[in-house]
């Protein structure tokens, strides 16, 4: 009969062996990982502008929504991250579910792109977007899906345009800027924007990844990783880790000039809820928001807290607003199995029902 | 064995090179004494005998990476472990254990602010460095206080100790009223606005760096009381024998109260002013040399940075007045079209 230290000893090897054996089987995953490329969903070009790029996906369902969908996502980062692989896909779900949907590629800026404004995004991109789906389904009035900034951007552009949006969707969209749960909302507070933009021309994309890393320092530099040695012999998990990984680290520089805007009257000036907030010289006010809105936030999202997204209700005009929590983080809205399975219907049975009843 | 050999030879090399520093140290300092400014250079020549020594040089020669310093710190845990739960209530033990950590954990505190971190980041300081080596190079290497810098972003501050890290706060002051004042001088003759624009873009590398010392004071704070907690925490806990679960506990510990220690100190007023008086002073190094580097590269018929930047204004604008017109010949072609047509008799 083996000794309590025996059986330790025996206990430490066997974790020694199996640590190995795991290390070995996920460097052979790794290795045949190869290039990590691709959507999970057929799509389309169908308008560019600049390098502002509409897509088209391919319908999947036979009795398709009549009122199509545009999606709006963010200047930070890429969209496909609604997309990301066949299982974890809220466009193909939402295609799935008889959604017509077009989405906005907003590409990447480069250094010529450093005097594009944001009023430039609202109000000539995604005006153009806007009405190129409307004129390519002959709808006077489409559904927007705005994504993190692109809902804030989504709103302000239903706001200026309230005739050419039917519906508006906003997923863990910021538009309370005055909380001091969001790390980034306190950092923002005191930064002089202006110097940035004047000494680095556009903002780097890694520069505002290191910012995102520091928000969580040791879950996003150290311990995610950890986890991922614990899966890697996984193939699955590791084509999983890897297309996760490509897309948080496929961040595109910002310009400069809209950047500046951004900051300095969202973050720092809190201006839209103020109502203080102009495009093009006009102000941006959320009363002229009379559509159904249907507001979704994670509540434990570090990006975009809830404090941030939930207030949007006292600021429109509209008297049919859905306002409703998953009780996930900034990420895991699109990609947790379990909000693909509740997201997506909610999101489809929403528009579905006010497309039909205003159309 | 060559590995002795290879040490004593490393070890002359170190002894020479300190001791020729020191040297040259001293020397310059009493040269500038005989100039009859010593009151101004004091704390200076303090400062650089402080960090002349064989174990600072060592430190920055040996800096290597940041994950060999995480392995130095696990393996310290490794070997520790098992005497922390040994000896689960023994103050005096605990303390020897947690200063030995906090050593470990220094250093690679150290290794995280010295590497270049992104590409972007390293892009953005590499002409600081070679404006750096140029101006060394060019025999302003007296005057710089770090002699020629080390790689990447380290600085040579001794603070491993409790008595380095006295000197944070010393440095700045020190710089601003000794070696900073020369970086201000006007200069003079045929080069004097180049050489004016490289005194500037170094002495803003200068206040940049001389922020950093803050930046790190705090951080190593904030990893002392999360290490003091881990500490804590296992030594409370009943453990009757390590195992390898102990190891996955101590990890997620250890993980966990560095977050909240972390976070903490971020949403800090104190940190925010820190963090963003480092990023500007970084980028107005950034303007400074950029300025110089456009009035060196000014003798080459190739294009500036502002030149580029005019130009990507102008097509901005064009662009702009294009769609502008493209939008009003499109309305009139579109009421053209709705205009009932008229023939007209000649």
């Amino acid at each position: 009969m083996k000794t309590f230290d025996e059986q330790l000893a025996t206990k430490f090897a066997d974790r020694w062996i199996e640590t190995t054996t795991k290390m070995a089987l996920g460097l052979n995953n790794l290795i045949s990982a190869g290039e990590i490329d691709g959507e999970a969903t057929e799509k389309f070009p169908v308008f560019q502008e600049d390098k502002m790029t509409v897509y088209h996906y391919k319908q999947t369902s036979e009795n398709v929504c009549p009122v199509p969908l545009l999606i709006c996502y963010a200047l930070v980062n890429r969209q496909y991250m609604m997309d990301l692989q066949p299982d974890r896909s809220l466009i193909k779900n939402l295609l799935n579910l008889g959604m017509d949907i077009y989405i906005i590629d907003w590409g990447y800026p480069g250094k010529m792109d450093r005097f594009i404004q944001f009023d430039d995004y609202i109000d000539t991109y995604l005006s153009d977007a806007v009405d190129f789906v409307r004129k390519d389904t002959g709808m006077s009035a489409i559904n927007l899906l705005g994504v993190c900034q692109g809902g804030t951007m989504s709103a302000v552009f239903t706001a200026l345009h309230p005739e050419k949006i039917l519906n508006l969707v906003l997923m863990v969209a910021p538009f309370d800027f005055s909380g001091d749960d969001g790390l980034l909302n306190v950092w923002a507070r005191y930064l002089n924007v202006d110097l940035i933009e004047d000494s680095l021309g556009n903002i780097p994309g890694d520069l505002l990844n290191v910012s995102f890393l520091m928000l969580k320092p040791f879950s996003l530099m150290m311990d995610k990783y950890v986890n991922f040695l614990e899966s890697i012999d996984n193939p699955k998990n590791v084509e999983s880790f890897l297309r996760m990984e490509r897309w948080i680290f496929d961040s595109p520089d910002q310009a400069g000039a809209s950047f500046t805007k951004f900051i300095r009257d969202l973050y720092q000036g809190n201006k839209l809820i103020k109502g203080e907030f102009e495009i093009n010289g006009r102000k941006v006010d959320l009363k002229n928001i009379i559509q159904p809105i249907l507001n979704i936030y994670a509540e434990q999202d570090h990006l975009v807290p809830p404090s941030s997204t939930k207030p949007l209700e006292q600021y429109v005009g509209s008297r049919d607003v859905t306002t409703t929590a998953f009780p996930v983080g900034h990420i895991g809205i699109y990609v947790s199995s379990k909000t693909q399975k509740n997201l997506p219907p909610l999101v489809a049975d929403w528009l579905w029902e006010r497309s039909m009843c205003r159309t | 064995m060559p590995t002795a050999n290879v040490t004593k030879i490393s070890e002359e090399f170190v002894k020479n090179i300190t001791e020729s520093s020191a040297r040259l140290a001293t020397a310059w300092s009493e040269a500038v004494k005989g100039a009859g400014v010593q009151n101004v250079y004091d704390n200076y020549e303090k400062l650089i005998l402080s960090w002349i020594n064989p174990s600072a040089f060592m430190r920055i020669v040996d800096s290597t990476s940041v994950g060999l310093k995480f392995q130095e710190l696990i393996n310290l845990a490794s070997q520790d472990l098992p005497e922390i739960v040994k000896h689960a209530g023994d103050h005096e033990k605990m303390t020897r254990i947690k200063d030995k950590w906090m050593q470990s954990y220094e250093k690679l505190v150290r290794e995280m602010f010295g590497m270049p971190a992104p590409s972007e980041i390293e892009r953005v300081m590499q002409p600081w460095r070679s404006l750096m080596e140029s101006f060394t190079g060019l025999g302003g290497g007296t005057m710089s206080p770090f002699g020629s810098m080390p790689g990447s972003m380290g600085w040579p501050f001794p603070f491993t100790t409790a008595a380095g890290r006295s000197l944070f706060p010393l440095w700045p002051e020190t710089y601003e009223n000794t070696i900073g004042k020369l970086f201000r001088l006007p200069g003079l003759g045929l080069t004097r606005e180049y050489e004016e624009g490289a005194k500037k873009a170094v002495d803003a590398q200068m206040r940049f760096l001389n922020t950093l010392p803050d930046f790190q004071e705090q951080v190593l704070t904030a990893s002392k009381a999360a290490m003091d907690k881990v500490v804590d925490h296992i030594s409370k806990m009943d453990i009757k024998q390590v195992s390898p679960e102990t190891y996955q506990l101590f990890y997620k510990i250890w993980v966990s109260n560095n977050e909240d220690a972390f976070i903490e100190l971020f949403r800090s007023e104190t940190f925010c002013r820190t963090l963003a008086n480092t990023i500007h002073r970084g980028l107005d190094a950034k303007k400074k040399m950029d300025t110089v580097m456009a009035k060196g590269l000014s003798f080459w018929n190739i294009p500036s940075g502002k030149d580029m930047d005019e130009v990507y204004q102008a097509v901005y604008e064009m662009k702009k007045r294009i769609r502008r017109l493209e939008q009003e010949l499109g309305d009139l072609t579109q009421k053209l079209a709705d205009s009932p047509r008229k023939e007209f008799a000649s």
